[in-house]
């Protein structure tokens, strides 16, 4: 996660960027943090959708990687129209390919310890920027009792639960989520 | 022939229908379905089996690891071997073997061999294998780096075992300021080392090396899967310029011998499903957990798991495609001896106790294989 972290903050500097709204949802999120906690220079503000990277102890995250491929994806949302969509889709093999090697990048990263890094939670101060956490109740793979966790320890944080919905809010409750996050976005603007 | 008498030391009075309620019986069954006053009785049983052994005349007994699971109750196989040790005196004690990748300290695996060797005078074969994907749920070890642990765990412990110590060992896993065995080894240079494995590539190649030439055993194939996997291993030793002996290549399999085929497949026939659909039981996603095979394996893994979804397989099929040798004395022999043509193997490592086989029918069974089989191995 740490080269990871290093590879993108290299990446931003090249492509000279800034001002930048990072955007992320589960490991993704925990992979902000690893960027943010080193850098945050070219950074104006972060939306965390149910983040991974830190825990709260006893409340374990659900064990996505022994899950079968449709209780995988049934555990993604709490509205099951969303996987009965999916899972009436056939993947085409260039797409198994990506899936199976996502899989396997993401076990490197996140299965020990699972799906977080013990040595962040505590640098999560270093994140001085406007910060909305969004986490849905029915998240079943990343706990909902991490967003208070996520609040208390990031020092500009906004929280919003979002009822019946899964892990995924942006997709889940799109309208939602895209109102409070352009409401948000225009907030750090002014 | 080097003939084995191999055990899983499986937990018989599972009630197997309720088990069936549950993902697998391995990782995820709670363990509430264990009794321990059954369980006491189940080791009991399966350490006299082994013991037995010895006395009808086998080179080694054998026993191995499997973590939190109904299909073997040895987490700790070293236990076992160590209680052997006190009950037998000639006998080889093969551990098929320790799984070095679930270990944060390879050098406590070398400890353990060595103080076993020097308790046995020397009768220690120590198998080394990377514990079954399930093994990576159970111990929560990152199954994406357990290839590298194996080969570094095995660099570390072959050379505590054959290096003066103390010294320092630098890899990228497992970094140790002092190595130094007390004990080493009773034998020299160290404990015969074997690798039991379904049969990747990878590890076949490995094993056939100049450098280690380590006994390969197939475990729980059909014969044709056996014989594929030996005559790789054949041909990695030719490339490698040197033909593969006899004792390079084993097999292990579930044995079951009776008076007549019908009456062996009356009495194991059940047996032998059990361990098959219930015992074995899992899913793809716990025997393939992702990064402990290539991309490639798991790829062809999952093509031929369409047509593996959901069939149970029967003792006949079992029988038939030669994943079990089931039968009278002549079939059981024809079964080894028709494997010893096609590959010229060395090392039968026979499963004569497997499922729910009881201990008479057990019993039975050995008595019978080292009465009328047996002598027909002897080179």
């Amino acid at each position: 996660m740490s080269d990871l972290a290093l590879f993108y903050l290299d990446l931003i500097e090249e492509a000279q960027l800034d001002n930048i709204h990072l955007i992320a949802n589960s490991l993704g999120g925990w992979l902000a943090a690893e960027i943010l906690i080193r850098d945050r220079s070219r950074f104006r503000g972060l939306v965390q959708l149910a983040p991974a990277g830190i825990r709260v102890k006893g409340v374990p995250c659900g064990d996505n990687f022994i899950w079968g491929p449709e209780e995988a994806i049934r555990n993604l949302y709490h509205d099951q129209a969303f996987a009965d969509r999916i899972l009436s889709l056939t993947p085409t093999e260039a797409q198994m390919d990506i899936m199976l090697r996502n899989r396997f990048t993401v076990a490197k990263f996140g299965w020990q310890p699972r799906w977080f890094n013990p040595d962040l939670e505590k640098w999560l101060h270093r994140i001085k920027l406007p910060s909305l956490v969004i986490w849905g109740d029915d998240d079943k793979i990343m706990p909902p009792a991490n967003a208070a966790l996520w609040q208390q320890r990031l020092p500009d944080a906004r929280l919003v639960m979002i009822k019946d919905c899964g892990h995924l809010p942006h997709v889940e409750q799109a309208p939602i989520v895209a109102r409070h996050v352009l409401t948000f976005l225009e907030g750090v603007a002014s | 022939m080097k003939l084995v008498s191999f055990h899983l030391m499986p937990y018989r009075p599972l009630d197997l229908a309720e088990a069936a309620k549950h993902r697998s019986p391995w990782v995820v069954l709670p363990n509430s379905l264990y009794d321990p006053i059954k369980g006491a009785e189940e080791y009991a049983a399966h350490i006299d089996a082994l013991v037995y052994a010895e006395e009808l005349g086998f080179d080694a007994i054998g026993v191995n690891e499997h973590h939190q699971t109904a299909y073997g109750l040895m987490p700790a196989p070293n236990l076992i071997a160590s209680a052997l040790i006190q009950r037998t005196k000639k006998v080889q004690i093969a551990i098929l073997g320790r799984a070095l990748p679930l270990t944060n300290n390879p050098i406590y695996i070398a400890e353990e061999f060595a103080m076993l060797d020097n308790l046995s005078k020397g009768r220690i074969i120590a198998g080394f294998v990377r514990g079954i994907g399930s093994e990576y749920h159970s111990s929560g070890v990152n199954p994406y780096f357990s290839h590298e642990r194996f080969h570094e765990a095995h660099d570390l412990i072959i050379r505590a075992w054959t290096e003066p110590g103390p010294f320092a060992f630098d890899g990228d896993h497992f970094n140790l300021k002092y190595v130094n065995l007390w004990p080493r080894p009773y034998q020299t240079p160290h404990p015969p080392v074997w690798i039991p494995s379904q049969g990747s590539s990878e590890t076949v190649s490995w094993a056939a090396d100049p450098k280690r030439k380590y006994p390969f055993l197939v475990t729980f194939s059909s014969a044709d899967l056996v014989a594929r996997y030996h005559n790789a291993y054949r041909d990695q030793a030719r490339q490698h310029g040197y033909e593969a002996s006899a004792g390079q290549l084993g097999w292990a399999c579930p044995i079951y011998v009776a008076e007549t085929d019908e009456r062996a497949r009356a009495e194991a026939g059940r047996a032998v499903e059990t361990l098959f659909n219930d015992f074995l039981r899992q899913t793809f996603e716990m025997l393939m957990p992702p990064g402990y095979t290539s991309m490639a394996s798991m790829k062809n893994f999952i093509s031929s798991r369409a047509a593996l979804r959901g069939v149970k397989m029967t003792a006949d099929a079992l029988i038939d495609s030669g994943t079990a040798l089931i039968g009278s004395p002549k079939t059981v022999l024809a079964g080894i001896e028709r494997m010893r043509e096609r590959t010229g193997f060395g090392i039968l490592v026979a499963l004569l106790q497997f499922g729910i086989l009881s201990d008479e029918l057990t019993r039975r069974n050995m008595d019978l294989f080292a009465a009328e089989v047996m002598p027909r191995l002897r080179d």
